[in-house]
């Protein structure tokens, strides 16, 4: 017995020495290089926009946005239950598609104030870039892939509660089909707008984010880019006159984005908007430039930052 | 062909030249690249990796272009930075995966990687903790194992013992000279510590100012000289006078006399000359190199005689 104990100690000693010794094994599968490395930041980066993978304190904001995002979503569809037999749908649905925008523009603001920040000061303020920069990733690379991110994320914070809207108009239709049809002529509508949207804010936030690794600094400043010009610009408006007044408007980026949207849906925006009578396509064309913007000031931060 | 090759390779940054025209050639095996603070280490490693564009000058990695190859040549190189860069809030599993993903692996093979190298860098129990609350000494385990995760065939460390204790050092070293010996993968140091690039490698490159003062492996710098070091309590300046009379050239330095040998002849000399006098006599050896006369004698030199980088550049024998 005793002999066969210590030989068992003897041998299972050998194979931890064993395997500790030969632990070191080469790999020889696949590399998958730049653009697995692409993908694989770009889908870590979409998780962490809404806390995923990381400590549950980080869930709280993003989901938590996400839900009060979704709540107008959930009372138009209640509304159009109870409204539907009610004065044969002549009263009109307070949260159509074509205001669903401006309804939680709020919350995207307080999104992207909450989260582009985290997305790339991160990186800066712990240093991991020299350790991205060092792989197949380049530098643009990473840039693209975290601004990918962030569209995404806004795009699931606008168009699930509407995706909510969509099954709600549909399956709770007395004409199912029609209804189906009806709500099918305003996807292009609801998609172009939605990735306008998300495209022109993560833009602007993430260019203002990355350009400091301290957190608050980039919340304050995000802030300031999306409600200061929005006061600024409804200021002016009023207190300006004149042929060119009117497109002071244009210099706040909610502003631009909701004139846009309402243009999509063949709508007429809300006030102030609705004063300035601005052309759609100027709509369009300010939503490019500024996304343009936000990209290049990305992309030039990311091309000179040390590492 | 040589793994890493520079040529006429510099950086300025503004008025300051970090790198001047170096060119050096490393083959495989571990490499100690020593120098002072602010000697050029860093930017050397920097722009091996692509992530600094070098001033003029051009450089090859494993035969691929720095300047227009980066992105190849980045697959196959391990990089551990010299300063924090560890995000606080993930563990050193889910961040040595990403990383891993990041160096292009498929998900599958970075998990197993993972696993790997931190058992191999020395980390159990504590890889499914936040590294924010690891020690100095898990946290430069877990900057070792993300540079390894890919299975580099060239690994680039820059000062890997920063910030640990004594034991820290220690076992750093040696996984260190083990990753290198025994995986077949070139490793890099680059140290300011003498003592450290010492017990690890067996090539040194020794820079300063910019500029390589010495190519050579470990041996040449730290083997014997051609001097005999006499010690005695007192009396050196009497053994060094008897011991020119007797026809050798010799040197009093301090309570020693050096004498320059040649053939067996001074040992003779000495013992005789010892006794003549009844000298007591404390120590005889046959002089060293250190390492530490490099950068002295480097320093001291430097004025009359300034090593020329094309002549030096270390073709290892």
């Amino acid at each position: 017995m005793t002999g066969q104990v210590t030989e068992r100690t003897t041998g299972a000693g050998e194979a931890a020495s064993s395997i500790y010794d030969l632990g070191y094994q080469h790999y020889a599968g696949p590399r998958l290089g730049r653009r697995a490395a692409f993908v694989a930041l770009y889908v870590e980066s979409l998780r962490a926009c809404f806390g995923l993978g990381r400590p549950g304190r980080a869930k709280i904001v993003p989901v938590g946005l996400l839900v009060l995002a979704l709540i107008p979503a959930i009372i138009a569809v209640a509304v159009e239950a109870l409204l539907g037999g009610v004065g044969g749908g002549r009263i009109r649905n307070p949260i159509r598609y074509d205001n669903y925008f401006p309804s939680i523009v709020q919350f995207i603001v307080l999104f992207v104030a909450a989260q582009a920040p985290e997305l790339v000061g991160r990186d800066q303020r712990n240093h991991v870039l020299s350790l991205y920069f060092s792989r197949a990733l380049q530098r643009l690379d990473y840039a693209a892939a975290k601004l990918a991110a962030l569209v995404s994320a806004l795009l699931i914070l606008s168009l699930l509660p509407q995706a909510v809207i969509f099954a709600g108009k549909v399956l709770g239709a007395t004409d199912i089909v029609a209804a189906l049809g009806d709500n099918l002529a305003l996807v292009p509508a609801i998609v172009g707008s939605s990735v306008a949207a998300a495209i022109v804010m993560a833009a602007l936030a993430l260019a203002t984010a990355s350009l400091t690794p301290r957190r608050a600094y980039a919340t304050i400043a995000i802030f300031a880019l999306f409600y200061l010009t929005i006061s600024v610009s409804a200021v002016a408006f009023e207190a300006s006159s004149g042929d060119l007044h009117r497109y002071v408007l244009l210099l706040a980026p909610t502003g631009a984005l909701e004139g846009l949207t309402a243009f999509l849906f063949g709508e007429a925006p809300a006030r102030p908007l609705s004063e300035a009578a601005i052309g759609g396509e100027l709509y369009a064309l300010t939503a490019l430039v500024m996304a343009g913007l936000g990209i290049a000031v990305l992309a030039r931060r990311y091309a000179r930052i040390e590492a | 062909m040589a793994l890493i090759s520079t040529r006429d390779l510099t950086k300025r940054y503004g008025p300051v030249t970090a790198l001047d025209n170096l060119s050096i050639e490393i083959e495989p095996g571990v490499i100690g690249l020593v120098g002072a603070n602010g000697a050029g280490k860093t930017t050397l490693i920097k722009i091996l990796l692509g992530l600094l564009e070098p001033t003029s000058g051009s450089a090859t990695v494993l035969d691929h272009d720095v300047r227009r190859e980066g992105s190849t040549i980045r697959q196959f190189v391990g990089y551990m930075p010299e300063h924090d860069c560890l995000p606080p809030d993930v563990t050193a599993t889910e961040f040595v995966t990403h990383m891993g993903r990041i160096s292009g692996l498929p998900q599958g093979a970075a998990r197993e990687r993972t696993a790997e190298v931190l058992r191999h860098v020395g980390l159990y129990e504590e890889r499914y903790r936040q590294i924010g609350g690891y020690s100095t000494g898990m946290k430069q385990r877990v900057k070792l194992a993300q540079a390894l995760v890919h299975d580099p065939r060239l690994l680039l460390l820059d000062e890997p013992t920063n910030g640990l204790d004594p034991a820290g050092r220690d076992e750093m070293l040696e996984l260190v000279r083990r990753t290198g010996t025994e995986f077949g993968i070139t490793v890099v140091v680059a140290s300011h510590l003498l003592g450290e690039i010492e017990r690890v490698c067996d090539f040194l490159l020794a820079i300063d100012a910019g500029r390589l003062l010495r190519a050579a492996p470990l041996a040449t710098f730290t083997g014997r000289t051609g001097l005999l070091s006499v010690e005695v309590e007192e009396g050196a300046p009497d053994l060094a006078a008897r011991l020119a009379a007797a026809g050798l050239t010799v040197r009093q330095d301090g309570h020693a006399v050096l004498v320059r040998l040649e053939d067996e002849r001074p040992y003779d000399a000495v013992r005789d000359a010892v006794a003549d006098l009844g000298l007591a006599l404390l120590r005889v050896e046959q002089g060293r190199h250190r390492l530490e006369d490099l950068f002295r004698d480097g320093v001291e030199e430097e004025p009359t005689a300034t090593p020329a980088p094309a002549t030096t550049t270390g073709a290892r024998p």
